[in-house]
């Protein structure tokens, strides 16, 4: 085989190899799209068939009745507070450790690293106690401050490596021009930074939209979060498998939309920084 | 005037050691700035690890069982004695040996192969990496609902590709034997994608020379992997696993979703174990000391790895 077969072989099975890969990582997503679009009657049929006649009886039944869409609302809600909230106080601190040297500051950088490997449950168990002792379960408040806390820690790592693609000159130019800290801050730094800004945004709120743990036990029947919900479809009896695949695919929804869009900046965001996308 | 205007300025971000002349030396701008820009910050940082990490140890030490809070007496290290010589503990660690080690080992291997794939120039390179996000994105109770269907033992996508190929159905999730590794294939599933991302890019960063001279020295494809390619990539090959390895033991949403533990104990990891512990059977005192402990695997596992990856200094 000549050298040039061989490279055309290699580059084929290359490409075979990632469709095989890719369509193994579509599939379930397919086939719970075609499930949610199925009537009872073909979702029993055996074998399943993609070709059917779609109906969107249970995306009906997910919107109208039973209680998903206020479980959806109190997501959204928790989202965007945590969210908010988290680049509120994460994005200056971000800033200030990216920018200035000051003592202490390693020492800092490697406690924010070692909050990932707190197991959740570790975090949970007090809180609880904590909640229930100021009767604070079953309140948004309590699901909120527990999602700003994680993702606290994923805005500043995240801004952190945004702020530091801003060239150091930058700053000092401004600070030279007599500016104050806050004005380089805001009129220089923040500006420049606002695509990561974005970027973080939507990855701590969708952080917050997929969190299960912490809503499945902070939460009751007030401020229950989609997550939490989703399971009202699994009955005791049986489980509705035409409107819980309409649930998960429309909790899936948006973060579709997400990965299509902003793809380098959740690419960045999910690899923690590793790869900038 | 504006040389003290610049000795100013320069001495903002040049380290705190330059003299200034200004009346407050103490509270400077440059200062308050600091303080005021990290202290939200250090608060939140303090009451989710500093307080929990103490509360835990605090309740670890206790009898304290939420059905009777009356009974709650110190018993000092009794829990942890309890708790490292019951089975089942210690049948939860086994299994999570299993995953971790299995679903991290799966995922490298994997993902390094996807990922040298990717590395060619292809056409859809964008594409294959907006692919490559879903799963990653995705909500994991979403995920595991859909895999706890597609597992079915009838109905299922998984069974009926098989049946389709000739080859023998699985009970997957409703058999002891299988509920782990049915386990583990969604992990692999979801989590691989981010391994290739990350490899990918230290792929593409390699620099061209070295396999430049690596083949004309005759070298072929897997010795100029095994000898380049995997030395150079070390440290991203241990921050990948560093973050799979600790990401792994915290796994709870899939497993909760798609089999509960079970079925019996069959999936109970050290984590589902913990948090049934508490939340379940309301014994907190045996909760947070099986917290802690996890607590201590992570750090001196983590501490081995960190050094080797790209985040260690």
């Amino acid at each position: 085989m000549t050298r040039r077969t061989k490279l055309k072989l290699s580059r084929l099975l290359a490409y075979v190899a990632l469709i095989v890969f890719f369509i193994w990582v579509l599939l379930p997503i397919a086939w719970a799209l075609s499930l949610s679009l199925k009537s009872p009657g073909d979702i029993i049929r055996i074998p399943t068939s993609f070709i059917f006649t779609p109906t969107l009886a249970n995306y009906l039944k997910v919107f109208y009745t039973g209680e998903f869409m206020r479980q959806f609302g109190n997501s959204l809600i928790i989202g965007s507070a945590s969210t908010l909230l988290a680049l509120l106080i994460g994005i200056p601190a971000a800033y200030t450790l990216q920018r200035y040297r000051f003592a202490g500051r390693d020492r800092l950088d490697f406690w924010i690293l070692s909050t990932r490997m707190a197991p959740p449950v570790a975090v949970l168990i007090p809180y609880f106690l904590l909640f229930q002792r100021l009767k604070l379960t079953d309140t948004h408040i309590a699901i909120i401050i527990m999602h700003l806390s994680v993702n606290l820690v994923l805005v500043i790592w995240l801004m952190k490596g945004f702020f530091a693609d801003i060239p150091e000159e930058l700053n000092e130019a401004a600070l030279v021009d007599g500016c104050t800290h806050w004005g380089a801050f805001f009129r220089i730094a923040l500006p420049l930074a606002r695509g990561g800004i974005a970027a973080t945004a939507i990855l701590a709120f969708l952080f917050s939209w997929n969190e299960l743990m912490f809503a499945l036990i902070l939460s009751g029947s007030a401020s229950k979060t989609a997550p939490v919900g989703i399971f009202n479809f699994i009955g005791f009896e049986e489980v509705a498998w035409g409107p819980l695949m309409a649930a998960a695919i429309i909790m899936l929804l948006p973060i579709v939309i997400f990965a299509l869009s902003v793809q380098r900046a959740l690419v960045r965001g999910l690899t923690f920084g590793a790869v900038k996308g | 005037m504006q040389k003290a205007k610049m000795d100013r300025a320069a001495g903002s971000t040049l380290g705190s050691g330059e003299k200034t002349h200004r009346r407050r030396h103490f509270f400077s701008d440059r200062r308050l700035f600091i303080a005021a820009t990290l202290t939200p910050s250090v608060i939140v940082l303090f009451m989710l690890t500093i307080y929990p990490f103490i509360a835990n140890l605090w309740y670890s030490l206790l009898s304290y069982q939420l059905t009777r809070p009356q009974n709650t007496a110190f018993v000092g290290l009794r829990n942890y004695i309890n708790i490292l010589t019951d089975p089942e503990f210690l049948a939860a660690v086994q299994r999570t040996a299993i995953y971790v080690l299995s679903a991290v080992g799966l995922e490298l291997v994997l993902g390094m192969l996807i990922a040298l794939l990717l590395s060619q120039n292809l056409h859809g390179e964008s594409l294959f990496r907006s692919l490559l996000v879903l799963p990653l994105a995705a909500t994991p109770i979403a995920v595991g609902l859909i895999w706890r269907l597609m597992y079915n033992p009838t109905g299922g996508l998984v069974n009926q590709i098989l049946k389709g190929a000739g080859l023998p159905p699985g009970k997957w999730t409703s058999s002891t034997a299988t509920a782990l590794p049915s386990l583990i294939i969604v992990d692999i599933w979801q989590w691989t994608p981010f391994v290739v991302l990350i490899l990918l890019a230290g792929i593409l960063a390699l620099p061209d020379e070295p396999f430049e001279a690596a083949k004309i020295d005759g070298a072929n494809a897997l010795q100029s992997f095994w000898h380049l390619t995997l030395p150079m990539l070390s440290p991203l090959i241990y921050t990948a696993a560093l973050f799979r390895f600790i990401d792994s033991l915290k796994a709870f949403d899939i497993i909760w979703v798609m089999t509960g533990g079970g079925p019996g104990r069959a999936s109970t990891t050290v984590n589902l174990h913990a948090f049934r512990t508490g939340f379940e059977f309301l014994r907190m005192g045996n909760a947070a000391a099986m917290a802690i402990l996890m607590l201590i695997l992570a750090i001196v596992v983590s501490t081995i790895l960190l050094r080797r990856s790209t985040i260690g200094r």
